[in-house]
């Protein structure tokens, strides 16, 4: 029986694809391109799921978990002859724990449909990544996915109180606890966090709920240049009020988005967008208190929201520039640096040199509250010097993320697009260990094998 | 004129779309989201082949254009998708997919002659061989036990083709397949509208606008329709050419402009291409929604009281020009008009013309949220635009409910 036919008596004719126009849609992600898959298969039970690894493992098959292919660094790409393992179509939320504020979820739930299921209830799941309408649950754990909110909720990880994995050999596991404390052995429900899929399939998560706030405010700061602004953002987080959202953008990403601004912003300067959530009167008395934070910066402007149409406004700039970029330049080199807040500035700036030097058109925003910025290099794929001169700037921003004592991926992960680059970063003895804990896992190297380190 | 390599080439790859796609909404796979489909249409223009499966899984598009409004570079996917169709040779594969659909099981042939053999032969006898209605209803949708339309004795067209127009101004009526051959009111309902006006519309010889052909990647029978089209409608002046049909509508003020592939082709007449071309680009301006035409002038009609579901069809909603007209219209009649959530307000009614025939398991799961939504408001009547979209509703609505499915001119006439 052929591969195809075997994973079909599994899955079912439909749900395991293997013409090859189906297997190209299954060859790349948001960036990076691998090569179409053997079959791609998607399983709706964990039962299927463990019979497919049992099944890849017994034919020494690899196998590349993927949920809904959002990723821009290739984690859940092929690289060579695999299965690629589709966990959309496990989309149930299983069980909504109001008292424990617990929920339990198959990993291919897309993320801003169990949010919005969860606000519904009066409940909240914070993390939100900007694919959260595309993006699964699982892909977002296995990516350790940030967002928006990382500053005052956490990222993905801080929100898993446990996981199911299906290991290597098909056996069903599960990691963590049901009770928000637990030390009884090691934390294995972390490791598999942010893994990207190398370790184990994620077909299962119990996740962490909060109380819904009832409402949010909106706070958009202008700064003549990005230091003064980068100077705001470390007297706010001084304190005492932390916002939900803090968001830079420097010039190269306001010249961008420049006609969904609210008002205009003069060339140069630089915007701090800030969200406070809770309730009504919580909110209102942050909002001022951050106001008065601020007007002890060098801000230049204020606005602030009224309404949620007004917040709306403010965020439409924010929210547009994905898009904007690709008006500007037909493709970007999209990384997600992270370094330590007080170096933020230092990060935006050396950008700034490092374009100017290639004669790259760039634009820099990010999450200023953890200190991960997205530094986008835009150029023109069919332009070959502009690619190269791209490329080479890339590099020079990792040396100087590194440089400043950061890391070279805060929410996307190393997939294929960093794993050369992760050696700069960790030394030789750490990549070992952490190699020789993947060989304890998947002693066959059949899950994902050959993504993260070189 | 773009070419299809070049519109697939400019997908990003993010996969928005298949945060609204509603086939992929069901299916989850990859090859069903339009980044899907634009990587399959890559693939086989670099690899120079069309395979018989990249054919089936074109004809799984529904050609909504929700993806295009969610994508960050507005990748036009259904007319690359329609442009594919037609280089794949899919109208063609269509020969093989009946074959195999009905030689595959003999039940079958069985079961959709025996639901089939009236409608069938009403559809030969009472439908021009160009109809779109042949497509709509062909062998799967009868099989799979989806609602038939019980057709008119005397259809509006058989009854009123050759009159002429009355009144001050010189419209005239193109019906559509659905509202001139198959639903009985509609026509007659467009006809006590324009009365309303003191106007008598037109009824010029015609078939089919050629949507469902095009639809399915036949192009060569969508340019032949066109030019039926252009030659019923060019012989006398009209200040416009009123269509019931959303859809229809839709793809006529498109005339010309409608395939991805680059050779505009021959329209099957000798006379001069050009000459040709610019008549058919000067009537497909005056081609109007009729709701659009209606928003412009006096209402003359009251709703009051009436609670109406509105489903707007895609082609009204991302094709017709002024296609939200029919909600201004009915809600300046003094309608209420159910609010549906937004994301369940922009959903396709699972149609696509010839998809609920090849796909009608998938149509029907695409139509359900929406019905029901609608249902669940307690409308007085459902109402919609395209013939299409009516057959999909009243198919889904059922009998057992009390709820009338409308075309929204029987509620103004």
């Amino acid at each position: 029986m052929t591969l195809a036919k075997a994973l079909a008596a599994i899955v079912g004719a439909e749900n395991a694809l293997d013409d090859s126009g189906s297997l190209a849609a299954y060859a790349t992600d948001h960036k990076e391109r691998g090569v179409p898959p053997l079959v791609a298969v998607l399983p709706a039970t964990t039962a299927e799921v463990q019979a497919i690894v049992r099944l890849c493992a017994a034919q020494g098959v690899a196998l590349i978990p993927r949920g809904a292919g959002t990723g821009t660094v290739g984690g859940a790409v092929p690289e060579a002859a695999a299965v690629v393992l589709d966990l959309s179509r496990m989309n149930r939320i299983l069980a909504v724990d109001a008292d424990n504020l617990l929920a339990d979820v198959e990993a291919g739930v897309v993320t801003g449909d169990f949010q919005r299921a969860m606000e519904k209830q009066g409940l909240f799941y914070p993390p939100d990544p900007s694919s959260s309408d595309t993006s699964t649950l699982g892909g977002n754990a296995a990516t350790n996915a940030g967002g928006l909110r990382a500053i005052k909720y956490g990222v993905t990880g801080d929100w898993i109180a446990g996981l199911q994995i299906v290991l290597a050999d098909g056996q069903l596991i599960r990691a963590g606890t049901r009770t928000r404390k637990g030390v009884v052995g090691y934390d294995l429900t972390r490791l598999f966090v942010g893994s990207e899929g190398t370790l184990g399939v994620i077909v299962g998560l119990t996740l962490r709920l909060a109380p819904k706030p009832a409402t949010k405010r909106t706070l958009l700061a202008v700064f003549a240049d990005v230091r003064q602004a980068g100077e705001a953002v470390l007297a706010v987080l001084r304190g005492p009020v932390t916002p939900a959202a803090m968001e830079l953008m420097d010039a190269s990403a306001l010249a961008a988005v420049r006609s969904k601004l609210p008002a205009p912003i003069p060339p140069g300067h630089a915007t701090l967008l800030l969200d406070v959530d809770g309730d009504a009167e919580s909110t209102a008395r942050e909002a001022a208190a951050l106001a008065e934070i601020l007007a002890g910066t060098k801000m230049v402007a204020l606005r602030r929201s009224a309404s949620e149409e007004e917040a709306k406004a403010l965020w439409a700039a924010r929210r547009a520039i994905s898009q904007a970029l690709y008006e500007i330049r037909p493709q970007r080199a999209a990384d997600d640096v992270a370094v330590p807040i007080s170096a933020l500035v230092e990060l935006f700036e050396g950008v700034e040199q490092i374009a100017k030097k290639a004669g790259v058109q760039h634009a820099c925003f990010g999450h200023a509250g953890d200190g991960n910025v997205h530094v986008n290099l835009l150029y023109d794929p069919a332009d070959d010097d502009e690619s190269a001169r791209v490329k080479r700037a890339r590099e020079e921003v990792f040396r100087l993320t590194l440089r400043l004592g950061g890391t070279l991926s805060g929410e996307h992960g190393v997939g294929v697009a960093k794993r050369a680059f992760v050696p700069w970063e960790q030394p030789a003895a750490l990549i070992d260990l952490q190699k020789r804990l993947k060989r304890a896992f998947d002693p066959l190297d059949i899950l994902n094998p050959g993504k993260v380190f070189p | 004129m773009i070419s299809l390599a070049a519109e697939a080439a400019r997908c990003m790859r993010c996969g928005n779309c298949r945060a609204v796609c509603p086939v992929c909404e069901i299916t989850r796979r990859e090859n069903d989201s339009a980044r899907g489909r634009l990587l399959r249409i890559r693939h086989a223009l670099a690899a120079d082949r069309w395979a018989a499966r990249d054919r089936e899984a074109l004809s799984r598009c529904l050609l909504c254009g929700r993806c295009t409004e969610v994508c960050h570079v507005h990748v036009e996917t259904p007319r690359a998708v329609q442009a594919a169709k037609a280089a794949s040779g899919a109208a063609a594969g269509l020969t093989d997919f009946a074959a195999e659909y009905l030689l595959g099981d003999g039940g079958r042939l069985e079961t959709a002659t025996r639901r089939w053999r009236r409608f069938a032969a009403w559809l030969g006898r009472a439908t021009p061989d160009d109809s779109g209605l042949r497509l709509r209803f062909s062998l799967p949708y009868a099989e799979a036990g989806r609602w038939l339309p019980k057709p008119p004795a005397i259809s509006y067209l058989e009854k009123n083709t050759g009159r002429a127009a009355r009144g001050r101004e010189k419209i005239a009526i193109f019906a559509g397949c659905g509202a001139g051959r198959l639903f009985a009111g509609v026509g007659e309902a467009l006809d006590r509208v324009l009365a309303k006006y003191d106007l008598v519309a037109a009824v010029p010889e015609q078939s089919c606008c050629g949507l469902p052909a095009w639809g399915i990647g036949a192009d060569r029978a969508a340019k032949t329709a066109a030019a039926n089209w252009v030659e019923a409608f060019r012989a006398e002046e009209y200040d416009a050419i009123l269509t019931p049909c959303a859809s229809c509508a839709a793809h006529l003020q498109k005339m010309g402009k409608v395939s991805l592939t680059g050779s505009t082709g021959s329209l099957g007449h000798d006379e001069d291409e050009a000459t040709f071309a610019a008549d058919a680009a000067r009537l497909a301006a005056k081609v109007e929604d009729v709701f659009a035409w209606l928003a412009r002038r006096e209402p003359q009609f009251d709703l009051e009281g009436q609670r109406v579901a509105v489903h707007l069809p895609c082609h009204a909603r991302r094709g017709v020009r002024d296609g939200t007209a029919v909600l201004q219209v009915l809600a300046r009649s003094g309608a209420e008009i159910v609010q549906l959530p937004d994301e369940i307000d922009r959903r396709c009614c699972g149609m696509g013309g010839s998809f609920g025939a090849r796909h009608p398991d998938l149509s029907r799961e695409i139509a359900r949220p929406k019905i029901e939504a609608m249902l669940a408001a307690k409308p007085d009547a459902i109402v919609s635009n395209c013939t299409g979209c009516l057959v999909q509703l009243r198919d889904g609505v059922g009998d057992n409910l009390g709820v009338p499915v409308r075309h929204a001119i029987e509620l103004l006439g």
